[in-house]
């Protein structure tokens, strides 16, 4: 996998005073300015590689616990500890610091706000710059045209999250959503912007991932899983679709990457595998992928969910599932084996005796090598969150047995002995949510799904939920104002444009 | 005695871009300010007698900041616990407005940013407070620039025998105490606290002026505020020495002009608004954990041939 190093500020503008004496040589030895990058499609592939670095990469954007802050997979991890459905036994990171007692986001200068913001719109800035200078470089029509649609995706795909952080809920029943969301900054030359409207953002979202879709057509292929591709921006398109109560987009584009089949669901082999190491899973259609050269041993995804990760934090503090939903697991589903009850020596073997176990506790994750930086493969987007979101918009859209049927076509893969559900109504779109948390615990989705639908966070209907280790934070009730993260500090002191504060 | 008063121009300075652009600082040459002031010295024998002097020495410094231009597309630049602007000096401090403790369950009140919702507000006593940090205003806290900075030397001899000491002290100024706002926090099991915090609020000791220990709450009862600023004002005794000359009909036995023994002290005492705070750490008033200066005791002889 070629990953090209670039230095954070590779797409930085050379700024100050140049000193014009001769003798001087002007030009930088750690920074590389635009004028460089943007000469051929092989380098500004560089700096659209520097992207995808950045999101899994230790953060620089705050030194506090940077460590449990790998660019946007951090977040990912973040935002899960938010939800209720993955915990741990005590207050350490992610629960303590910042985002399980809902401090993080609830603090104006706070680290947790000031990073989701700015990584996110890191990668937009980053995005917009090649964006703006991709149409005159050198090189073939069908490298530009992937170039420029997976910086489109990039883009989308942060606004996405931006606009769900930042803004109240969209609500499909009230559109448009005036309610304020983020700056929208679409050029390199777009600064210092004023909040708009959460319509405005997600209208930017599905124009990106449309003119995206589009590109790919004539787009050579990505050279692997690490890049997005037509699939991934479908099914982004649909995950948005999805968040927008968009029933019919939702189930046309989860439609096309499902009748697609280019990312079969996994086997049960593969289901035990440990999640990390994307091109051998079919159904990973895009990931964050470091080398092993780029690992790090504390500040990576794994290092902070992996139960055999060599980190303090992993071994003192492996993360557990909501019982109670565990519970609901079929015995023969292969996703029950994700989790141990009752662990012990002989049913939970762990890589030392320095490694803690606690019940209900996640294998789910595994490191791809003990011995080595803690590395893994992060799944962004996979096939089976496909299958869900298209049962979940059937249901909505009053197809019941389109969405007993799609999400048979799951539970049959991950349980031999699964029925197809006769559920309707309510009850089935209750069955779908459990699949849909069992499925995609870990990855990023609780807490967005209970924003998205509008729901409560009740911390105190999980029985092994440990109220001490989120500060007694146990309930949060729908449409609360703590739904919406504050806009960072240093964004309302260094832009005199950008609007309101949340409430 | 002196007065001077030095203007700059075209200073870098790091200037914050919103976080929502593609960079987030840019170093600038933009930027003017001077600083201005009195260094006055005196230095006299206070007492002259045959066998006995005492020579005192003493100087007194003032400075005044104030920076005078800045561009007009970033008329203030907030840095930290600072803001800088046209007419105020480079230190000024910008800190949300701590007012105390509520006595029915220990908040922290802080004032609040006009236009705060009534949601947010909480009313004590007919005065509006917020307890959340978010919520509270922001203003000038004062400057972390003394009034007057000033030392003075007092030197004894009587015949051979010689003491003298130095004292060093400030009047004025704010320090940011950084490192109590750091022992006063709770927001980890198991870590230093500064004793200080066994006085917190508790419905038993409602009047106490430190907020509730509450492990959920800390991010806002210990927020950054105007709560950790304290007067930089400090005296101490920065050096003592006592030496002896031995006498001339000794010396000359062993052939050597001058002999003297010498006992020294450095940083010997301070005294300061806050036990172990040292206002000198850093002129910007701000404190992180960096050692003391060390205490230096020294004996010696020196000889002249």
């Amino acid at each position: 996998m070629k990953k090209i190093i670039l230095l954070t500020g590779a797409l930085a503008l050379m700024v100050g005073s140049g000193c014009k004496k001769e003798y001087l040589d002007t030009a930088s030895t750690e920074q590389v300015d635009i004028g460089t990058i943007f000469t051929t499609t092989e380098k500004a592939n560089a700096a659209l590689n520097g992207i995808y670095r950045y999101m899994f990469e230790r953060t620089v954007e705050t030194t506090s616990n940077a460590q449990g802050k790998p660019g946007l997979t951090g977040i990912l991890l973040g935002v899960d500890h938010m939800g209720e459905d993955l915990h741990q036994a005590s207050a350490t990171w992610f629960t303590s610091t910042g985002e399980g007692n809902y401090v993080g986001p609830r603090t104006d200068n706070h680290a947790v706000t000031r990073y989701y913001y700015r990584t996110l719109f890191r990668m937009v800035g980053n995005a917009n710059i090649i964006l703006d200078n991709i149409d005159n470089v050198i090189g073939t029509d069908s490298e530009k045209a992937r170039i420029k649609a997976e910086a489109l995706t990039l883009r989308a795909y942060a606004y996405s999250y931006l606009v769900q952080f930042y803004g109240k809920r969209y609500d499909a029943a009230a559109k448009p959503n005036a309610q304020l969301a983020v700056p929208l900054p679409l050029k390199s030359t777009d600064v210092k912007m004023p909040r708009v409207s959460v319509e405005e953002v997600y209208a930017s979202v599905i124009k990106d991932l449309e003119t995206a879709i589009d590109l790919y057509a004539t787009a050579s292929t990505r050279a692997n899983k690490s890049h997005a591709n037509i699939w991934v921006a479908k099914g982004l398109r649909a995950r948005v679709a999805l968040t927008m109560q968009d029933y019919p987009n939702a189930i046309k584009f989860a439609k096309e990457v499902v009748d697609g089949n280019q990312f079969p669901l996994m086997n049960e082999t593969a289901y035990l595998s440990g999640f990390n190491d994307a091109p051998n899973l079919s159904e990973v259609m895009w990931a964050s992928m470091p080398t092993l050269n780029q690992g790090d041993a504390f500040g990576s995804y794994f290092a902070q969910i992996a139960y055999n990760a060599n980190t303090t934090y992993q071994r003192g503090t492996p993360k557990r599932i909501n019982s109670a939903l565990y519970d609901l697991i079929s015995a023969t589903d292969v996703r029950k084996k994700m989790w141990e009850k009752a662990p012990t020596a002989a049913n939970f073997p762990l890589p030392t005796t320095a490694f803690v176990r606690s019940p209900y506790m996640s294998r789910k994750f595994s490191v791809k090598d003990i011995a080595g930086p803690s590395l893994g493969d992060v799944s962004l987007l996979r096939s089976s969150e496909m299958y869900l979101i298209l049962a979940e918009a059937y249901a909505k859209a009053a197809q019941p047995a389109n969405a007993q049927n799609t999400l048979f076509v799951l539970t049959s893969k991950r349980d031999p002995n699964a029925v197809k559900s006769t559920n309707l109504g309510d009850a089935l779109l209750n069955e779908i949510m459990v699949n849909r948390r069992v499925e995609l615990w870990g990855e990023g989705f609780r807490y967005l799904d209970l924003k998205r639908l509008n729901q409560a966070l009740d911390r105190a209907a999980v029985p092994n939920y440990a109220s001490i280790s989120v500060a007694e934070k146990m309930k949060i009730p729908a449409g609360d104002v703590q739904w919406e993260f504050f806009i960072p500090r240093s964004e309302m002191e260094a832009n005199p444009n950008i609007g309101p504060q949340n409430p | 005695m002196e007065y001077y008063k030095k203007g700059s121009g075209q200073l870098i300075f790091e200037l914050p871009l919103p976080l929502s652009d593609g960079m987030e600082k840019i170093l600038k040459n933009i930027g003017s300010m001077y600083n201005s002031g009195f260094e006055l010295q005196l230095g006299a024998d206070l007492v002259r007698s045959k066998n006995f002097t005492w020579n005192l020495l003493t100087n007194w410094t003032t400075i005044k900041n104030e920076i005078t231009k800045l561009p007009a597309e970033t008329p203030v630049i907030t840095s930290g616990t600072k803001r800088r602007e046209v007419g105020k000096d480079y230190y000024s401090y910008w800190l949300r407005q701590y007012v105390g403790v509520d006595a029915t369950d220990g908040s922290a009140l802080y004032i609040p940013e006009p236009g705060t919702a009534p949601a947010n507000i909480r009313t004590v006593n007919g005065v509006e407070y917020v307890t959340n940090q978010t919520y509270a205003k922001f203003d000038y806290s004062g400057t972390a620039i003394p009034d007057l900075m000033g030392s003075f030397i007092n030197t004894f001899s009587y015949k051979n025998l010689s003491l003298s000491f130095q004292v060093n002290y400030q009047i004025g100024g704010k320090f940011y105490d950084s490192i109590y706002q750091g022992l006063m926090s709770t927001s980890s099991y198991g870590a230093a606290m500064h004793a200080d915090i066994l006085n917190s609020w508790t419905p038993a000791n409602p009047t106490s002026n430190t907020p509730r220990m509450d492990y959920g709450y800390t991010a806002n009862a210990n927020a950054t505020s105007s709560r950790w600023l304290i007067d930089a004002s400090y005296i101490s005794l920065r050096n003592v020495n006592l030496s002896y000359n031995l006498p001339k009909n000794l010396l000359g036995k062993i052939d050597v002009s001058n002999a003297r023994v010498f006992v020294t002290g450095e940083n010997l005492a301070m005294i300061s608004k806050r036990k172990g705070l040292d206002p000198t750490e850093a002129f910007d008033g701000v404190n992180a954990f960096t050692f003391v200066p060390s205490r230096i005791l020294s004996f010696g002889v020196n000889f002249s041939l």
